[in-house]
């Protein structure tokens, strides 16, 4: 099994290499002068030769690709343009908030997601299954930045369980910083919650065709038992390859649900940053992107080794 | 009294068509120590009557009658009754070893399952009874192979381990569902002559399904012949292999491949297809395909009349 987490860690490696290529590619070379985007048709060429020589752009691009990444390796991630700061630290901030924010959602993702899936599979012939599922298309249809606003209006406004936006620091009040993520973190789960609800309800039912669940409820084991003993490992290799994919989209919602809450995270950084033209933090925070969701990847494809002993190397 | 006694079992299934009866007005009954076979071609209803007495039927299937385990009627027991009763006094062996396990648990798990759901058992007593058991069932260093997963392991050790968790509790009855089908013809023998070992060491009562004749004729105490989930004919196995009375057990023995059959020689093959359940003949279910078929055999459905000692068929012409 080492070998095979090895060769995944190549990999990971290798797609990040090939993510920072690219971003480097689209936002460096293809639509020509980073400098002029920056700072827009009306600079005064002094203003921009200046910002060039800054950015290093009159150097060669393969050289100022390589000491671009490797700077990232040495923890050198560039000046911030618009906030004349180490973008290290401005993102470092940011991520102390959105990390927890997407493992927030994933959480209440799962429970939410495995709870339902399995309720619903289990009584996949009743009402309260249909129910279920009339609830999830709910779940998909409604966009998360209207639920955000909605649970804003229940929760903080009307009952004033929850603060309306805002992000206390983790260093002041951790609890507070916690509780101030509930909203956004639901909001966020809604929709994969209920995607992920489907996958797990329409897995589980396949698996509860299978040859083996006749076997375990012909040992004496009740539906219930057999549903969570049996059943559900077998149905974790689709679910947890969904959930991987719903990682992606997850990130990209935090851009919109930080903007709903007023959460000083990645997605409102890099929203800023797009603004202000700020390429130098643009490109970090989109490899970082990238890299949580490859990592998450590379995450599931190691828990599908520990999920289905089949897929381990065979010993000969 | 007999270990399991059936009495008048009819398995109702809703279809677009209406009510169909894949098994129709069946008895038998099974002792302890005694092997009973159920033969017949696929479709005939020898699977859903052995799922009948497990009561594993899907939930929109109606069973009437009584199906009795020392006495006690199987049908009136509720679902919780039925979970303690099975993989602890009925068992099951399934047809496909090779799908019949949990691919994603070790099967030292699996045979310890039934073992802590039914008796008091921790978990190192049901690990070394498991052990035991993989090694009465011809497992080679099982202590070893407990942390196997099953495909970690050939069809043929596979169906050992069913056969393992069917045992673990020490049931009174095992329903083997064509236990050696899927097996390749040596392996086929191994598990029977396991079987047999097994039954005659302890005073298990094995009600054995299978479409094969060979197999029958060397384990079987009885057979039950069954066609359109009916029984055709009941007897011990030498008499009724020996001296069929039903044209449809003749038709299966005629069918069989034989090594005494003379050059040139063509086997028998039944005409005709079995029915399907929704076009079942109102008279014998057989009447379409019998070679012997007279005008009275599609009035009426021909009673099991008693023939021999001990041996029944259900044929007016017998």
């Amino acid at each position: 099994m080492l070998a095979q987490f090895t060769n995944k860690l190549i990999g990971f490696v290798l797609t990040m290499l090939a993510a920072a290529v690219l971003v480097f590619v689209v936002l460096e070379v293809l639509p020509g002068d980073p400098a002029l985007v920056m700072l827009g048709p009306d600079a005064q060429p002094d203003t921009l030769a200046a910002l060039r020589e800054q950015l290093g752009l009159n150097q060669p691009v393969v050289f100022r690709f390589l000491s671009w990444i490797a700077g990232m390796l040495w923890g050198d991630f560039g000046i911030s343009y618009a906030y004349n700061v180490p973008v290290l630290g401005l993102v470092a901030d940011r991520l102390a908030v959105t990390l927890p924010l997407a493992l927030m959602a994933i959480l209440i993702t799962v429970v939410l997601a495995l709870g339902l899936g399995v309720f619903a599979a289990a009584n996949s012939q009743r009402l309260r299954g249909q129910l279920v599922m009339a609830f999830t298309q709910f779940g998909i249809a409604i966009p998360s930045f209207w639920f955000g606003l909605l649970l804003i209006l229940l929760f903080a406004i009307h009952l004033g369980w929850f603060p309306a936006g805002g992000f206390p620091e983790w260093s002041k009040d951790p609890i507070a910083s916690l509780h101030a993520l509930v909203l956004p973190a639901c909001a966020l789960a809604l929709v994969q919650a209920a995607i992920l609800t489907r996958v797990t309800r329409s897995a589980l039912l396949e698996v509860l065709h299978e040859d083996f669940v006749r076997t375990a409820r012909a040992k004496g084991l009740t539906r219930r038992e057999v549903l969570w003993r049996h059943a559900l490992q077998n149905a974790l290799v689709p679910i947890a390859t969904v959930m991987g994919l719903q990682f992606a989209s997850l990130v990209a919602g935090t851009i919109v649900i930080e903007n709903v809450f007023a959460l000083p995270g990645l997605g409102r950084l890099i929203f800023l940053a797009v603004e202000q033209r700020d390429l130098v933090v643009v490109r970090v925070i989109v490899v970082l992107l990238v890299g949580m969701v490859i990592l998450m990847n590379y995450l599931v494809d190691i828990a599908y080794l520990f999920i289905d002993p089949r897929l381990r190397t065979r010993r000969a | 009294m007999a270990l399991l006694e059936v009495e008048h079992l009819t398995v109702s299934l809703p279809t677009s068509d209406g009510w169909v009866h894949p098994v129709d007005d069946v008895s038998f009954t099974v002792s302890r120590g005694e092997i009973l076979s159920i033969v017949g071609e696929s479709g005939c209803g020898k699977s859903t009557t052995a799922l009948a007495v497990m009561r594993l039927l899907a939930e929109n299937v109606r069973i009437a009658g009584q199906i009795r385990l020392d006495g006690a009627d199987l049908l009136q027991l509720s679902e919780a009754e039925m979970c303690a009763l099975r993989g602890n006094r009925i068992s099951m062996i399934f047809q496909e070893p090779m799908t019949a396990l949990n691919p994603v648990k070790t099967i030292g798990f699996q045979i310890m399952e039934p073992l802590l759901v039914h008796t008091s058992m921790s978990r190192t007593e049901a690990r070394e009874k498991a052990i035991d058991l993989l090694a009465r069932v011809g497992i080679d260093q099982p202590a070893r192979r407990i942390n196997a997963y099953p495909h970690q392991l050939s069809g043929g050790q596979r169906q050992r381990i069913v056969i393992a968790m069917a045992l673990a509790c020490e049931p009174d009855l095992i329903v083997a569902d064509e236990p050696t089908t899927a097996l390749d013809t040596t392996v086929q023998r191994q598990i029977l002559d396991l079987l047999l070992r097994l039954v005659s060491e302890t005073s298990i009562a094995l009600m054995l399904i299978t479409h094969n004749l060979a197999v029958v004729s060397e384990v079987a105490d009885r057979v039950m012949v069954m066609y359109g989930g009916r029984i055709t004919e009941t007897g011990p196995t030498s008499d009724v292999l020996a001296h069929p009375i039903h044209p449809y057990t003749k038709g299966l023995i005629g069918a069989l491949p034989r090594a005494d059959l003379p050059p040139g020689e063509r086997l028998v093959p039944i005409a005709g297809v079995v029915p399907r359940l929704v076009d079942m003949p109102s008279g014998c279910a057989l009447a379409d395909r019998c070679p012997a078929v007279i005008d009275a055999c599609r009035r009426a459905r021909p009673a099991e009349r008693m023939i021999r000692p001990a041996h029944q068929a259900a044929c007016i012409r017998a």
